[in-house]
């Protein structure tokens, strides 16, 4: 995406980073964890009335104040600088000593943990914030909140099975949140993955349910293989349309999901691979040999998954470590400038686009491959959409995408289980959604305020810079 | 193939297609994409039909679906404007929070999935124009529709007078265009754009109630099917101009229109591809535009 | 009294102080020049005073009295309007629309057209505008859109008007109108603040001068008491101290850059380049000269393969490049200091070491089979950074930390990494202090005697006559004139960027 994010201010981060001035946010915002969370363990576990609950939080904000503050801001001073002219003591984001003005030499290694600490933290509190508004809204209909929670992560993380489920939740969009983040990341504002998923799932079960003869290893691979070229090829006529002509992406991109999507209902509903006596608008049933082998019992967990965690790895090693990941970074960037230094936008951004495709493509394939074994009319229950608040939730770095896929493969299978333990409507999973996507969008804006104040000083730098 | 019928369900349908369609346009002229048509037209069918039904006038249901629109256009441009919030992924939040809250507050209130359809709640009433109804074909066609589908024939004029005659439409149209210049002519940007967003979101409650107690006194999980899409195709075919955008979202319900009837009978058009042909056309729309203004430039 | 007065007006940026304590005095009814080099704080001092931005200390007086001006509205309610260099109008807006825009006369809750189209024509009759009101903006020239910006400050009936370096787009016949007009506008009793760095302009039509530089006020003059050299040395505080020239190392019969009859259109498909011919010896400097956006912009865009030309060729060490792309003629030995730093030249988010090999990443040390070589990127940065002396923590940096004269180092150092074959320079000094300046101007004599062939396009003619080995003028999209070093003056140089060739032939 186009929006380069800059760094946390400051005080968001001083309950992990120790600052000078700052540090009294910082003790504030672990007494009020503290509080809250020892609140909250005493109404879940003891049952107890809101006076347990309110003296719970008490114990809990003096236990921050006395113990987890303390012990955070010594283990973080750690991470401090230490000027070598003067010897002064300072925080880690410093570029230069504040008695002497010496200017520190950067340790990138020091600067990326602090920065995977940050968005770690970051992914986090989006999330955390969006149960805790979801947990109001549940009090606010009567509903215990806690309860139901308890019931959302039991049957999302609680058993090796339900593990096995959420990990079955978290393939498909493990593949179409990192479709979109190299999108992002280049700039392109690919809201089309959906229609990759589509076009990649019933190509994917073409392959599947024709060549029947061929021996489990090879089928598989092809049906992959198709389903990803279908995907990637359906990504290029945005990435052309973008490319060579301007059209805006965006636009595009929605429409063509849909167009996609009724495409693909028609092959199965009327169209050539339409099977008269089913049911449901569905094609054949893939041969036994190439549905996926199945990883846990009783659980859909695929082989697919293992492709998935293997394409993070890919993606990764794309994004920083090839011409193609450079390029296609320096075109998010600044793609006036990638011009100008030689870089080909136009195909950077073919290409970009088609790998975003490809790896919809799989997201597809996977499902039909290892949970559906056929293809099904508008089978995909929002994967692509999914994919979006996952990389927005992982700033489009593929390690950020994992988890946050996997947080939400957790959310999801726990969800289908809320309705079936307590009476509260499954809905409620789609409006905790709704939320993370909010909170994502606007930035996490804890910092709304701060960032106030940076765009301002963006405005005031940028006539200085420019001043006639 | 009965043309009147055709015709006269073809209206009945775009009549929502074309009140969202001026509200996607509101938005397009002050310079944002509103992906989040579709939850406002939604939230505005659920209310109306909720508060229609609690109060016992289906035209405060109606009104009511104005002010949860509105509120709703309001909560959208507090996320894109005032807190920043990216245009396109607060819009799919929107969305999805109206697909899951009207489905929780369904539940939650009346213990209902799937369908709401509350006893007693009765459509509006069909307006049947005295003279119009006489003559034999156009009566047919045009008179006896629901309220709302006059509302939404006059909402194109007004709408183009709000824009092009008004001080204030005058207004947003040069914050889409030049913020900047509208800045120092002092005139709040940021004023402007909750402005066409709230107005949007009254539009699309509007859309939603006719969906809703328009025809059929009821409320269905995810009934406005994408029509907020649709629309907003619409609204990129025509180039954000009222009346074309008018005549785009007649054009997709006579589509939608006509695939209802190709559905009973067995023709060679699959009826997915008349579903797909809007879309199709925004995208062929949008490339012939650009091919012809491309190439020259450099960059 | 004053007419105006600000007192003490301090404006930090981070990093820079753009404004300390300045004092400023305007009369009533008088032309008043606000002069000074790039950056040393005009821009700043009229954007406090018209409520664009916030000073930290200092008054500001109208009359006398204190007033307070928060935002441009407040400005524009005590009678202060400013006309921006970059003009702020709505295209699709017709002129009358644009004129009144937020001050629009109404009839009820609508906009009176009639009304609306009367007064800004009887408006522009009053003072000479000529422009047709109901034209939309979008299809006027550039001369035609100011004349709208400022019959848009007259409607307001500004009081005080700045002007924000006004002559920078317009051609010399247009200048002669704007200043017709700024005369009438005082003869009638309006005062007119006027932000320039061209001293013909203050000679021409001011009464009196500020002169700031770093953000202080050097004097104010009185222009008639006064010549324009005192002025020139306020403002740099120095004879102007350019490089002394050295004998030529030009070799004369050795064309590294060939330009021949090239024809190019502009963004709106309008002819921009009219037949350039001309050709760039090894080791020469040839200094390109001209009036903004006589085509300057269009020609660099063409060279360095973003423009591709409608007729004509262009030839590189003999190697014809016309239909060859960026990359192709950069491998062949192009190199370009872009006009605009921080978007053509620089991505600001991206870090130091990205900007450096983003025009040599596709091949070996720095990629092998498609894979990046971070070992030795790192190493180029490193190297890069204490050649060319960046100023900066380490190669990971974002560029977007580093100030303009460090930023410009890092494209010079990315692009003079290898010496060029041909270095196009434009604008290769706009915005930089003295010591980045002469940074700046001894790297281009060092490569020069390293016989590249060097095209440099600069607005600065001081720059221009102080660097070249011969002097290329361009007007209109043709190049009007081609002087040696030795027959160069400003005044010939003047006569022909305003395309009175005929007056400039040597007497």
């Amino acid at each position: 995406m186009a929006t380069q994010r800059t760094p946390l201010p400051y005080w968001l981060i001083a309950p992990i980073l120790r600052g000078s001035g700052d540090v009294w946010i910082g003790i504030a915002l672990w007494i009020a964890i503290g509080a809250l969370v020892t609140a909250a363990l005493m109404r879940a576990r003891h049952r107890a009335a809101w006076r347990g609950a309110l003296l719970g939080a008490v114990l809990g904000g003096v236990g921050g104040a006395l113990l987890l503050a303390p012990l955070w801001f010594g283990l973080v001073s750690l991470l401090d600088k230490r000027c070598a002219h003067c010897g002064t003591q300072t925080r880690p984001d410093a570029a230069t000593c504040p008695r002497c003005g010496h200017a520190f030499t950067e340790s990138p290694r020091l600067d990326a943990f602090v920065a995977a600490l940050v968005n770690l933290a970051r992914v986090v509190m989006t999330i955390e914030l969006a149960l805790l508004a979801g947990g109001i809204i549940l009090e606010l209909s009567g509903k215990d909140a806690l309860d139901t929670y308890r019931v959302l992560f039991e049957w999302g993380l609680g058993t090796p099975r339900a593990r096995a489920n959420s990990l079955l939740a978290a393939t498909p969009i493990i593949f179409t949140g990192l479709g979109t983040a190299i999108a992002f990341r280049a700039g392109i504002f690919n809201v089309g993955v959906e229609g990759s998923l589509y076009m990649g799932a019933l190509l994917a079960a073409w392959i599947g349910f024709t060549f029947t003869d061929l021996p489990a290893l090879p089928l598989i691979a092809l049906a992959f293989v198709a389903g990803a070229l279908a995907g990637g090829l359906w990504g290029l006529v945005p990435g052309y349309l973008k490319a060579r002509l301007r059209v805006d992406e965006v636009v595009t991109t929605i429409m063509l999901n849909y167009v996609a999507i009724e495409f693909t209902s028609y092959m199965v509903q009327s169209g050539p691979f339409f099977v008269p006596g089913m049911a449901n608008a569905m094609s054949k049933t893939i041969a036994k040999q190439a549905q996926l082998p199945q990883l846990v019992e009783r659980s859909q967990l695929n082989a697919s998954f293992i492709l998935a965690l293997v394409t993070v790895v890919a993606i990764m090693i794309l994004m920083s470590r090839t011409r193609l990941g450079f390029e296609a970074r320096m075109v998010g960037d600044n793609p006036l400038f990638a011009r100008w230094s030689g870089i080909m936008v136009g195909r950077t951004i073919l290409l970009v686009m088609f790998v975003s495709g490809l790896l919809g493509g799989l997201a597809g394939a996977g499902q039909v491959l290892g949970v559906h074994y056929n293809f099904t009319a508008r089978f995909s229950r929002g994967f692509g959409f999914d994919g979006i608040t996952i990389a927005l939730l992982g700033r489009n770095s593929p390690v950020g995408v994992l988890i946050g896929a996997l947080l939400f493969g957790a959310l999801r299978s726990g969800g289908t289980t809320i309705e079936v333990f307590t009476d509260v409507p499954i809905d409620l999973v789609d409006i905790v959604q709704a939320l993370i996507i909010f909170f994502v969008a606007i930035d996490l804006n804890l910092d709304f305020l701060s960032r106030r104040r940076r765009a301002k000083t963006d405005r005031d730098a940028a006539p200085a810079s420019a001043a006639a | 193939m009965d043309i009147v019928s055709l015709l006269d369900a073809t209206l009945r349908i775009s009549a929502p297609l074309i009140l969202v369609g001026m509200a996607g346009l509101l938005s397009y002229q002050v310079g944002l994409i509103n992906i989040a048509l579709e939850g406002m037209m939604l939230s505005g069918a659920f209310a109306a039909v909720v508060f229609g039904y609690e109060l016992g006038s289906t035209w405060l249901g109606v009104l009511m679906a104005i002010v949860v629109g509105a509120a709703l256009g309001a909560l959208f441009a507090l996320a894109v404007i005032t807190l920043r919030a990216n245009l396109i992924v607060a819009g799919l939040a929107l969305n999805f929070l109206a697909t899951g809250g009207t489905a929780y507050l369904m539940d939650i209130l009346y213990n209902q999935s799937g369908t709401l359809a509350p006893e007693g709640l009765r459509k509006l009433p069909a307006v049947t124009i005295p003279l119009l109804e006489d003559i034999p074909v156009l009566g047919e066609m045009l008179s006896g529709h629901s309220p709302l589908v006059y509302v939404s024939w006059v909402m194109v004029p007004l709408t183009s007078i709000f824009l092009y005659r008004m001080v204030v439409g005058g207004h947003i149209r040069a914050v889409g265009e030049h913020p900047e210049a509208a800045q120092t002519a002092g005139i709040s940007v940021q004023g402007m754009q909750y402005l066409a967003l709230i107005l949007g979101g009254m539009l699309c409650g509007l859309a939603g109630a006719h969906l809703s107690v328009g025809d059929l006194p009821l409320f269905r999980e995810r009934m406005t099917n994408d029509r907020g899409f649709i629309a907003l195709a619409a609204v990129y075919f025509a180039a954000a101009r009222p009346r074309l955008t008018a005549v785009a979202c007649l054009l997709f319900g006579f589509f939608e229109a006509l695939q209802f009837r190709l559905q009973l009978r067995d023709t060679a058009l699959p009826n997915e591809f008349l579903q797909m042909l809007p879309y199709l056309m925004v995208v062929i729309a949008l490339v012939v535009i650009s091919v012809r203004k491309e190439w020259r430039k450099g960059w | 009294m004053a007419y105006l007065k600000m007192a003490g007006i301090t404006k930090y940026f981070p990093g820079v102080v753009a404004n300390s304590s300045v004092d400023f005095e305007v009369e009533e009814g008088e032309i008043h020049a606000l002069v000074g080099e790039n950056g040393a704080g005009k821009s700043t001092l009229m954007k406090i005073l018209y409520g664009m931005e916030k000073s930290d200390a200092g008054e500001i007086f109208l009359h006398g009295q204190p007033v307070t001006i928060t935002n441009p509205q407040a400005a524009i309610k005590l009678g202060i309007d400013m006309v921006h260099q970059h003009f702020e109008l709505v295209p699709s807006l017709t002129v009358a629309e644009n004129v009144t825009l937020g001050y629009e006369p109404r009839r009820g809750p609508f906009v009176d057209r009639q009304t609306m189209v009367e007064r800004v024509r009887r408006l522009s009759e009053q003072f000479g505008l000529q422009v047709d009101p109901g034209a939309r903006v979008s299809s006027l020239s550039v001369g035609a859109q100011q004349r709208v910006e400022i019959l848009k400050l007259l409607y307001r009936d500004a009081r005080l008007l700045i002007l924000d370096e006004p002559s920078a787009v317009l051609t010399p016949q247009e200048v002669d109108d704007l200043f017709e007009v700024l005369r009438r506008l005082v003869a009638e009793g309006r005062t007119a603040i006027f932000i320039t760095h061209k001293l013909r302009e203050v000679m021409a039509i001011c009464h009196r001068a500020t002169v700031l530089r770093a953000g202080r006020v050097i004097g104010t003059v009185r222009v008639t008491e006064t010549q324009p050299e005192t002025i020139a040395q306020m403002m740099v505080g120095r004879d102007l101290e350019m490089p002394r020239r050295q004998t030529s190392h030009a070799t004369p019969d050795r064309p590294r850059l060939i330009v021949c009859d090239v024809h190019a259109a502009d963004d709106r498909g309008l002819p921009a380049l009219r037949g350039i011919s001309f050709a760039v010896n090894a080791g020469e400097i040839a200094g390109l000269a001209g009036v903004e956006g006589n085509g300057q912009t269009e020609l660099i865009q063409t060279l360095v393969g973003l423009r591709f030309p409608e007729r004509g060729d262009l030839v590189l060490d003999g190697r014809t490049i016309t239909r060859e792309r960026n990359r192709t003629r950069r491998e062949h030995g192009l190199a370009v200091i872009p006009e605009d730093r921080n978007h053509q030249g620089l991505s600001l988010p991206s870090a130091l070491s990205e900007n450096l090999i983003a025009t040599r990443y596709q091949g070996a040390p720095f990629s092998r089979w498609g894979v990046l070589v971070p070992g030795e990127i790192r190493r180029f940065a490193q190297r890069a950074i204490r050649d060319f002396d960046v100023r900066v923590r380490g190669p990971n940096v974002a560029v977007k930390t580093l100030s303009g004269g460090n930023a410009q180092k890092v494209v010079i150092a990315r692009e003079l990494a290898q010496p060029p074959a041909v270095l196009i320079a434009a604008q290769p000094t706009r915005g930089l202090d003295v010591g980045a300046t002469q940074f700046v101007h001894n790297e281009l004599l060092r490569l020069r005697e390293q016989q590249t062939a060097i095209l440099l396009i600069s607005a600065d003619l001081d720059e221009l006559l102080a660097l070249s080995d011969r002097l290329l003028v361009i007007f209109e999209g043709a190049l009007v004139g081609e002087l040696d070093r030795s027959q160069a003056t400003r005044e010939r140089l003047g006569l022909l960027m305003a395309g009175r060739a005929g007056e400039a032939a040597p007497a």
